[in-house]
């Protein structure tokens, strides 16, 4: 059997928390379903509610929210409401989730923050880990690990050494000493390495060039490699299309940047 | 000013509507390369006769086979050409509020380009309306006083290439829902040309009299309407008249289609329709589509598209689904006439990956190709922002 969920509807709802835009109820259920952890209790506005009402044509539900919202309604008795009135998730899974909920909420604050930036970083919205992840990075590694992984996401690799550098010196793990040796490659400082280590075996650095010689050559024969060359063998009008599209979607992340 | 337009193979038929007078003219088109003026009917001809000018005279075939027509160095589709022939036919009328296009066959290509033509004039689609035959007749009959149609009222219509008979049959089903069905049944064989000796007039009467015989059925008629070039010399038919006399009372107007097309015009201006008949002709659909789904977790029977709709004429007709496990989805189609009901299930091809939390959604969208074909298909749509889509698609055709 399958979901019934009526025509597209064209207009998208900004999720702010989550740097996400939503254009379905069945979307907005998902979203607070799995990411629970990234909603707080500005979560539910009067934007939010106009919305279900006007774009999603649910007048009923967004009645009903409103309510609950003048009533000051416990925000998991609000998110709960929402979920059973989306048509996607069943009473089974509604009763998983309010589990899961309470779970959440007790978890202590240094991990609630960590699990919130996995999140992000899950949605690859690396801005909105990166605030998350700084919160505790200088007293949590996984914190800082994954904060320097956000900026090499970014490309930004400079960055992303320097806190991988600084998470070696903490831990001495080589293979965190390895990351940041691939972090500075990428960013044509490869000797900067030795700030981090001054002593470091030329075999290792031998097997790590290795490494990289290996995974360019795996990129060079992946699928995504060859779906780009396939691009090119198109013709202009093809190419223009998709070059379109890809400044498309650069452009809404420079935005969100800028 | 409301207008009425009827279209055969060879000729263009205007009415405004309140006026007996229909122009007539030929679906022909011409430029004047020198003075880049476009002409159409017997000007585009006189001008050829002149020898200055590219003429089309094949119009009407051009847009049944999408084909190209080059004038001077340009080459020009069967759209472009259709719409510098409305766009020219069309600033010769003044403050038009409406207008209605019939077409005898419901052909997609055909309607597909004079919607197109009338949309670039128009630049509204609240002024215009493309449709067949059969719902000019209607609209006519609609016209009449229930006497009028209360048994069967039949139609012949005899252009230069075709004779085609319709049929309006009324009946009340048992859930009180009256139809009205447009019944039609087309002889082709019959050339205008054939009138041109008198042998031949002979065995076009015996022809048109067997025909009739063919169609008409042993049932009361009110009346018989006969139509279209073939029936503007009455000396010739008298066998064929003498059997439709006595059938029904017995009318003729050469130019029915254009005036009825007004009238449609009219119709559909003053919103002149009662929800409570379902029309049947071959501009619309005969079935009901229903998805079967899951809603709130009730299965329940969606109505996608309703029986009645005009099938060409249907914008928009994707909806969004989500496949759960069974990698299939299962549509229902509900003949009406015939209360046939037919499952028709559109299985997710084995190599497209399913997701296992809810997120696949699709877009699932109907196009018809003919009254009786739809396409149906699937699209991958990913899920939001969450997923992209992976652009595959499900195509398949369905007969109802």
């Amino acid at each position: 059997m399958v979901i019934y969920c009526g025509k597209s509807n064209k207009n998208p709802y900004y999720i702010k928390e989550a740097d996400l835009n939503i254009k379905s109820i069945q979307e907005l259920a998902y979203f607070i379903y799995n990411y629970a952890i990234l909603i707080s209790n500005s979560f539910i506005t009067k934007n939010l509610i106009l919305y279900i009402d006007n774009s999603l044509k649910l007048p009923r539900l967004a009645s009903d929210i409103n309510e609950m919202f003048n009533k000051k309604a416990n925000l998991t008795d609000i998110l709960t409401h929402i979920l059973a009135n989306s048509n996607f998730y069943n009473d089974e899974e509604i009763g998983q989730f309010r589990m899961r909920l309470v779970r959440l909420l007790s978890l202590p604050e240094v991990d609630y923050i960590l699990r919130a930036g996995d999140k992000l970083f899950q949605l690859k919205k690396y801005e909105k880990a990166i605030s998350q992840y700084s919160k505790i990075s200088k007293s949590n590694d996984v914190a800082l690990m994954r904060l320097a992984f956000s900026y090499a996401k970014l490309q930004f690799y400079e960055i992303a050494a320097n806190y991988l550098g600084e998470l070696y010196k903490r831990t001495r793990d080589l293979d965190i000493l390895r990351e940041t040796y691939f972090c500075l490659k990428l960013n044509g400082t490869v000797d900067k390495i030795y700030d981090y280590e001054s002593n470091i075996n030329e075999t290792l650095l031998a097997d790590w060039e290795y490494d990289i010689v290996s995974r360019m050559i795996r990129v060079r024969k992946s699928e995504e490699m060859k779906g780009i060359e396939d691009i090119f063998l198109m013709g202009s009008s093809y190419i223009k299309e998709n070059v379109l599209s890809r400044i498309k979607i650069w452009k809404e992340k420079f935005r969100f940047i800028g | 000013m409301i207008l009425g337009i009827s279209l055969d193979e060879n000729n263009v038929y205007v009415n405004v509507l309140g006026e007996n007078e229909v122009i007539s003219l030929p679906f022909s088109l011409g430029r004047d390369l020198a003075n880049n003026n476009w002409f159409i009917g017997e000007e585009a001809r006189n001008e050829d006769i002149d020898n200055v000018d590219i003429v089309i005279d094949k119009l009407f075939y051009i847009m049944g086979t999408d084909g190209m027509a080059r004038i001077g160095e340009t080459p020009y589709d069967a759209r472009e050409l259709t719409r510098i022939f409305f766009s020219n036919l069309l600033t010769k009328f003044e403050d038009i509020e409406y207008v209605t296009v019939v077409i005898r066959q419901s052909n997609i290509k055909y309607l597909e380009k004079i919607k197109y033509a009338l949309q670039s004039f128009f630049k509204d689609d609240n002024k215009y309306n493309v449709t067949t035959y059969s719902e000019a007749f209607v609209s006519y009959i609609k016209s009449k006083e229930l006497s009028y149609y209360s048994n069967l009222v039949s139609l012949f219509d005899f252009t230069e290439k075709a004779l085609t008979y319709y049929e309006l049959v009324r009946y009340v089903d048992d859930n009180n829902l009256e139809y009205w069905k447009v019944n039609t049944q087309e002889h082709l064989a019959l050339p205008l040309d054939l009138l041109s000796g008198d042998a031949g007039k002979k065995v076009c009467d015996k022809i048109l009299y067997d025909f009739a015989k063919k169609c008409i059925k042993e049932e009361p008629y009110n009346h018989i309407i006969l139509s279209g070039l073939g029936f503007q010399d009455s000396s010739y038919y008298r066998e064929f008249m003498t059997f439709v006399c006595s059938i029904a009372n017995v009318e003729t107007d050469q130019f029915f289609f254009a005036k009825s097309a007004a009238l449609l015009s009219n119709d559909i201006l003053n919103n002149n329709f009662d929800k409570n008949v379902l029309l049947i002709t071959d501009a619309r659909t005969t079935a009901s589509i229903r998805l079967i789904a899951n809603v709130n977790q009730v299965k329940t029977k969606i109505e996608l598209i309703r029986p009645g709709e005009e099938w060409f004429n249907l914008n928009d007709n994707n909806y969004d689904v989500i496949v759960e496990d069974d990698r299939e989805i299962k549509i229902e189609i509900l003949k009406v006439i015939e209360r046939v009901i037919k499952e028709v299930p559109i299985a997710i091809p084995d190599n497209m990956d399913l997701r296992d939390d809810k997120t696949n959604l699709f877009e699932l969208g109907f196009e018809f190709i003919e009254q009786n074909i739809v396409n149906i298909t699937l699209t991958d749509k990913g899920f939001g922002e969450f997923y992209e889509s992976n652009r595959r698609m499900t195509p398949r055709q369905v007969y109802i």
